[in-house]
């Protein structure tokens, strides 16, 4: 608290070493729920801007860490969701002439077919799968960081998982 | 913190891989930091350098039309914090170096002590050779370390408490930020790229723009100057 107290007075090396003690574990989750270092990038400045604006309006309830993660998660949620709108338009697009390929793409290997997987998950469960299986979040800091609570956050999880087992079908064989 | 690996599916530890981030680029994205929110204009009670950097942007901004402009209001107001962290934060044993170097009792000339006035005076022609390659569009690698010295000593002038008058600590604090500049535009950005041309231009504008070399020159007995 007394770092964030002296960052909010104008400190820059307090803010400097909040950003240091926190900016990796942020930079992590932004590119798992990204996909691409410029997006990870560009959520986790933001965060950290948005975060320094409003040092004033922390109150020290919770963590600054969890206070600043669900400032991370909130940017990256709404800024993917821009995002996947334009892929969707540049999709359609792409799609809309006489070049889409008559060809079937080859199958692809378990691993390809456990990302598209992931990548097709509805944001709520995908982003709870990635905090908890991938980077090791535990209920209760996901379900403070989305504002939910931690059973959500459990019901989640469990959902992602189930519809990986669903969409990986018969290769789950390989896995049991 | 990573739980239960044990405990998960092999399947779930088959997508480890998933979107893994590669090494963390963390002081790149400092200074985005920094310079996004010095490009707020309504921010609230900033640090000072901040407050700095946005004095700076605006005065770089009325300077419009240069290529890269953008880039290099971003690049001054990260560089600016950065001159500001690197004064703070900056190894306090090497202080008496300056104040032996500083000889009081010497003669002053312009209300300047001997040691200010050499390192004015060795910072002058380091600037003029600088000026003379920005215009050209180039910046020596070999002047980083020499700026880098010359840096370290200015900070340290400022932050004696005592003999300097607010004259002479704007023009240190001037010098301070375009000595910077030389370290950033000399110093490992290749050059020939947009980003080298950009800090070149930078640092050109803001020598210009600040007079630096004249004042300098002002400062100093006649002859004094490298300029």
């Amino acid at each position: 608290m007394e770092l964030v107290e002296r960052a909010g007075a104008g400190d820059q090396v307090a803010f400097r070493s909040l950003y240091d003690r926190n900016v990796d574990r942020i930079y992590r989750l932004m590119h798992r729920m990204a996909g691409e270092e410029d997006l990870a990038m560009d959520y986790t400045q933001e965060a950290f801007v948005r975060a320094y604006q409003r040092l004033d309006q922390f109150r020290g309830d919770a963590a600054f860490s969890t206070w600043l993660h669900s400032i991370a998660v909130s940017v990256a949620l709404n800024g993917l969701r821009k995002v996947d709108r334009h892929r969707k338009r540049e999709r359609s697009l792409g799609d809309a002439g006489p070049l889409a390929s008559p060809t079937r793409r080859p199958d692809p290997g378990v691993r390809e077919r456990l990302d598209e997987a992931v990548d097709g998950l509805p944001d709520i469960y995908r982003v709870v799968f990635l905090m908890h299986d991938l980077e090791g979040y535990s209920h209760g800091e996901i379900a403070s960081f989305l504002g939910v609570a931690e059973g959500t956050s459990k019901a989640r999880l469990s959902r992602a998982r189930s519809k990986l087992r669903d969409a990986l079908g018969p290769a789950m064989k390989e896995y049991v | 913190m990573t739980p239960t690996k044990d405990d998960r599916p092999a399947w779930i530890q088959a997508v480890e891989g998933y979107n893994r981030a590669g090494a963390v680029p963390r002081d790149e994205m400092w200074r985005g930091i920094v310079a996004r929110i010095a490009a707020e204009e309504d921010h609230g009670e900033g640090v000072d350098d901040l407050a700095r950097a946005r004095a700076r942007k605006r005065k770089q901004v009325s300077a419009s039309g240069r290529r890269g402009l953008g880039l290099a209001v971003a690049a001054a107001a990260a560089l600016v914090l950065g001159v500001g962290v690197g004064r703070m934060t900056a190894p306090t044993d090497t202080a008496p170096v300056a104040a032996s170097t500083a000889d009081v009792t010497a003669p002053r000339s312009g209300g300047l002590d001997l040691a200010t006035r050499e390192h004015l005076g060795r910072s002058g022609s380091l600037l003029t050779l600088v000026r003379a390659d920005a215009r050209d569009g180039r910046m020596d690698p070999a002047v980083a370390e020499w700026a880098d010295g010359l840096l370290a000593q200015t900070r340290l002038l400022l932050d004696r408490r005592d003999g300097i008058s607010p004259d002479t600590r704007e023009l240190l604090l001037d010098l301070e930020l375009v000595l910077a500049q030389v370290v950033g535009a000399a110093g490992p950005t290749p050059s020939g790229t947009e980003q080298a041309d950009t800090e070149t231009a930078l640092t050109l504008t803001s020598l210009e723009e600040g007079r630096l070399l004249p004042r300098i020159e002002a400062a100093l007995p006649h002859g004094a100057a490298g300029a």
